[in-house]
């Protein structure tokens, strides 16, 4: 069998290494791909055709993406979901929960994780132990009200801070976990180096390691920041004032007060909430990619 | 590093073993405080929680096991959890099928496949709020994307349009086409990556051996690829278990409560009419230990197709 094996070696060695498939194969291929690209992209087309032109426009051709030219209404719409239905302001309340999260959420982080990385402290172990298990077993359901209940007593329902705070929280154990892994990537000989050149600790911390770790930040920021972004339920509980309402919540209550009607203005609003994340994707593709893996595919 | 060689001192614990996990200490304090005051703390007190009558008003009472004993006999979360289980299985099945599919169909070099590859990976960008709105819209009996084309191409009477989400027997099913629109993609990039960690020597030698492609994919990528499957799979069931979203903003658990998850039950529960938080918080340690239960279990298997794997 050795033998075999071995002479079929070198017939094949002759050949070009190209994969080939069947030719069925190639069919299946392509048609679940193409067939697969048009089942996520028409229905986003289709929003953003929509947010596009008047209702009168919409009602007449339903499924159309097409954007007759004399039945533009860009400006219109988007002027009037940003201003009239307050999607503006929900805009800026996002804006500031998801930075002062993501600001406060990259200092605890990096400084966890340099630790847990570089340090040998007691409880090392144990404490990597519990990052890990909460990424498994999302304890966000059972301490919901607890969590809650907490908030209330602090006085903070109601406050964009509270948010602020579950949102730092929450993104803890998950940025922590890949930061970690990251910074323990870095060659250690760097801090030695410059430990022997009478750099303190600190000094180490924000000028050697942090630009290092620039990557692993970037993947842990983007990540968070669609997290944060596009959550529904904590804004839901604890933003109650309309003029403390997040972009998902300013969405549905726009939808319920529009849901007859003028759809073109709730495309539109659709558009100013999905879009800036679409485009955040596109641009920084690579590090969403590596933030996915590196929880998932462990060697 | 430094204490694990050091002789044992007079005192057990040598001084810079000491200054060591005080520097760490210092480094980790702002952390641990808040994952103590937010986490920890919150996490046990939700098993007092769960035994009082907290109202959000009124002094909370204890009243032992009662919530539990309620639980029991409430058919309304055994049902509710029928429809997470009924959510569960279609959306499980078809994120990792198809996320195989598709990731095996685009690991290789061809023209247009960065593009596919990024098209898959939009929509779980997206706020599942915006999703859920847009395939409302889409899902309109009236005047709907799919109705408009299923009238056009001739395939539905416009007197009797497909309800889609006001059909009991229908909506659940609609929302679990949204839910593997959703993430399909992201488990794409997981599949893609664990199938771009198979060391390529393992191919060259089955062409060798003269193993076909189908051959190929049942010796070597398949068993390769056991424990991300599994990966992926803890990651839906997970999500299935408190899946709240979605659902809230497409149908809000209607008609007649046929998409009612527990999660969203929990919600009424809690922040609805009623603020019965006790009652609410034992549910949701219920929830707690399904995924614990889930969780174990598919570890315990990973770890066994590994053990066997590697032997």
């Amino acid at each position: 069998m050795m033998q075999a094996s071995m002479e079929r070696r070198k017939q094949k060695a002759v050949q070009p290494t190209r994969v080939y498939k069947s030719p069925a194969y190639r069919i299946l291929q392509f048609t679940v791909l193409i067939v697969g690209a048009i089942v996520i992209l028409y229905p986003l087309a289709w929003m953003v055709s929509c947010s596009l032109k008047t209702s009168k426009a919409i009602a007449s051709d339903m499924y159309s993406i097409f954007v007759p030219l004399d039945q533009l209404d860009f400006i219109g719409n988007y002027s009037y979901a940003w201003v009239k239905a307050a999607i503006g302001s929900t805009v800026m309340n996002s804006v500031k929960i998801t930075f002062s999260s993501l600001f406060f959420i990259i200092i605890l982080a990096y400084l966890t994780s340099y630790t847990l990385a570089r340090m040998e402290f007691f409880g090392r172990n144990l404490l990597m132990t519990v990052f890990v298990t909460l990424m498994l077993v999302p304890l966000g359901q059972v301490v919901m009200i607890p969590q809650y209940k907490l908030i209330r007593q602090m006085g903070l329902a109601d406050n964009i801070w509270a948010v602020v705070i579950l949102y730092v929280n929450g993104g803890i154990p998950f940025s922590v976990f890949l930061l970690t892994n990251f910074i323990a990537r870095i060659p250690i000989a760097l801090d030695e180096a410059a430990h022997i050149d009478g750099a303190s600790r600190w000094r180490i911390i924000y000028q050697i390691c942090l630009p290092l770790s620039l990557p692993g930040l970037a993947t842990v920021v983007i990540f968070q920041f669609m997290t944060i972004w596009n959550d529904y339920f904590t804004p839901l509980i604890y933003l109650i004032s309309p003029q403390n309402r997040t972009i998902t919540l300013g969405l549905t209550n726009f939808f319920k007060a529009y849901s007859s009607t003028n759809y073109n203005y709730l495309f539109a609003a659709l558009c100013i909430v999905s879009l800036p994340v679409i485009f955040v994707y596109l641009l920084f593709q690579n590090l969403f990619i590596s933030g996915i893996t590196a929880g998932a595919v462990k060697e | 590093m430094t204490h694990a060689k050091n002789p044992p001192a007079k005192r057990g614990i040598s001084r810079r073993a000491l200054q060591n996990n005080l520097n760490a200490y210092a480094f980790l304090l702002p952390t641990l405080i808040l994952f103590c005051v937010f986490t920890v703390y919150p996490f046990f007190n939700a098993f007092y929680v769960s035994m009082t009558n907290w109202d959000g008003f009124t002094q909370a009472k204890f009243i032992g096991l009662n919530n539990f004993t309620r639980l029991m006999g409430d058919a309304k979360v055994w049902k509710y959890l029928g429809n997470n289980l009924q959510f569960g299985v279609f959306t499980v099945f078809f994120k990792v099928f198809l996320g195989f599919m598709i990731a095996l169909f685009l690991n290789e070099k061809f023209r247009g496949v960065a593009f596919f590859r990024c098209v898959f990976f939009v929509p779980v960008m997206m706020s599942f709020v915006a999703i859920g709105m847009l395939w409302k819209w889409i899902y309109t009996p009236s005047s709907g994307l799919i109705n408009s084309i299923l009238f056009k191409l001739g395939m539905m009477n416009p007197s009797k349009p497909i309800a889609w989400l006001g059909d009991a027997k229908l909506a659940m099913y609609c929302i679990i086409v949204v839910d593997i629109w959703r993430w399909t993609g992201y488990h794409v990039v997981i599949f893609l990556a664990g199938l771009q960690t198979i060391p390529n020597e393992l191919y060259e030698a089955a062409i060798v051996d003269g193993a076909n492609d189908r051959q190929q994919l049942r010796y070597i990528t398949l068993p390769q690829m056991y424990s991300i499957t599994l990966t992926n799979m803890v990651f839906c069931m997970t999500g299935a278990v408190s899946v709240f979203d979605l659902i809230y903003t497409m149908t809000g658990g209607g008609p007649y409560n046929a998409t009612k998850s527990i999660a969203i039950y929990v919600y009424e529960i809690a922040f609805g009419s009623s603020n019965k938080f006790g009652y609410a918080t034992a549910i949701n340690i219920l929830l707690f230990f399904i995924i614990l239960v889930i969780t174990t279990f598919m570890i315990r298997w990973m770890n066994r197709v590994k053990a066997n794997t590697n032997s």
